[in-house]
């Protein structure tokens, strides 16, 4: 590894590098116990990911081809999917909107105690009497 | 019939390989990580200033060499580690250099940012103890003050090569610059420290 190191360095700069290297080794050395646990901690995260690949790779790989099935069910549901008849017909209310609003029906609303009547007189046996 | 058990014990027999494999593979990163995670905390750290973000970089590098790089030869592993590493590295100095730059430009910039003296830090930087601050000792402090005020390729070219011991051409890989330059960064990095140190390290 240090093959090339002498290229670049004269005696001083060794010196100053062997230096730096022992002081460095100390410092990693002394690291504590809570830092020395986080790394462990990290190592084995990391770790995780190769079992994880192993044993979620046999699912993970069919991902894209569910998500287009499933793409493709929605499409023909919707393609061809009828409307009912209870959505094509309009609400009561809506009717009876509509010809209260009409121009033609406003003489009815005037004459509406009429209309009663005869809608009364209509009823059979209504009149009996 | 003898068909398909045929091919069942074909495919059990690769599954099975490949499970082999791959627990192979786990051992042999785990060695890895554990040979090198504690000198690649110590140099983030050197170049971060802050331990728990070293941390962070060092998490984040084990991830990714997991992830791209695990099926790469054992001996491609180091020096693409520390390119991970590197790179992280940059980007955060990068994002914190942009973030002071912001707080600066609202005016917000925190006392602890305006008030900060890497000598007046150099005592206690990363808020050890005493006993450890004594393991440490004075020397490395000053040797970590000097390192981290070094340009950012310097820095690393003296951190891969002398702390992790990575020949020319690795660190070369680790920086992505060319070896020539690998040499000329490393030079100057050995001078400015001894310059930096000669009065404390003569």
């Amino acid at each position: 590894m240090s093959d090339e190191k002498d290229i670049v360095n004269s005696g001083d700069e060794d010196l100053l590098s062997s230096q730096a290297k022992t002081l460095f080794e100390e410092s990693v050395q002394n690291l504590d116990a809570a830092t020395r646990s986080r790394l462990t901690q990290s190592r084995h995260q990391a770790l995780a990911e190769i079992a994880a690949a192993s044993t979620g790779g046999s699912w993970n790989q069919w991902l894209p081809v569910a998500g287009v099935a499933a793409a493709t069910v929605i499409a023909v549901v919707l393609w061809r999917g009828e409307p009912q008849m209870d959505e094509l017909i309009p609400p009561a209310a809506a009717s009876d909107f509509e010809i209260l609003l009409d121009q033609e029906e406003f003489e009815m609303l005037q004459d509406l105690e009429f209309y009663s009547w005869i809608d009364f007189d209509d009823e059979p046996g209504a009149n009996v009497g | 019939m003898t068909v398909y058990a045929g091919s069942f014990a074909v495919s059990w027999t690769r599954e099975k390989d490949t499970g082999v494999r791959l627990l192979q593979r786990e051992q042999e990163l785990n060695r890895f990580f554990s040979d090198v995670e504690k000198r690649a905390l110590r140099i983030a750290e050197i170049a971060l200033r802050n331990r728990d973000d070293a941390l962070d970089i060092v998490q984040d590098a084990m991830l990714k060499l997991v992830r791209n790089y695990a099926h790469k030869d054992s001996a491609e592993w180091t020096p693409l580690f520390y390119r991970i590493l590197q790179n992280g590295v940059r980007d955060y100095l990068r994002r914190k250099i942009v973030r002071n730059k912001i707080m600066v430009w609202f005016g917000g910039a925190s006392n602890e940012e305006n008030d900060y003296d890497p000598i007046a830090a150099a005592p206690d930087p990363r808020g050890r103890t005493p006993e450890e601050h004594l393991q440490t000792g004075e020397a490395m402090q000053q040797l970590e003050l000097a390192v981290a005020a070094l340009p950012g390729r310097q820095r690393e070219a003296f951190m891969l090569r002398t702390f992790e011991g990575l020949n020319i051409a690795a660190t070369a890989v680790a920086m992505g610059v060319s070896s020539g330059s690998v040499k000329t960064h490393y030079f100057r990095a050995v001078h400015a420290l001894r310059d930096a140190l000669g009065e404390h390290w003569s």
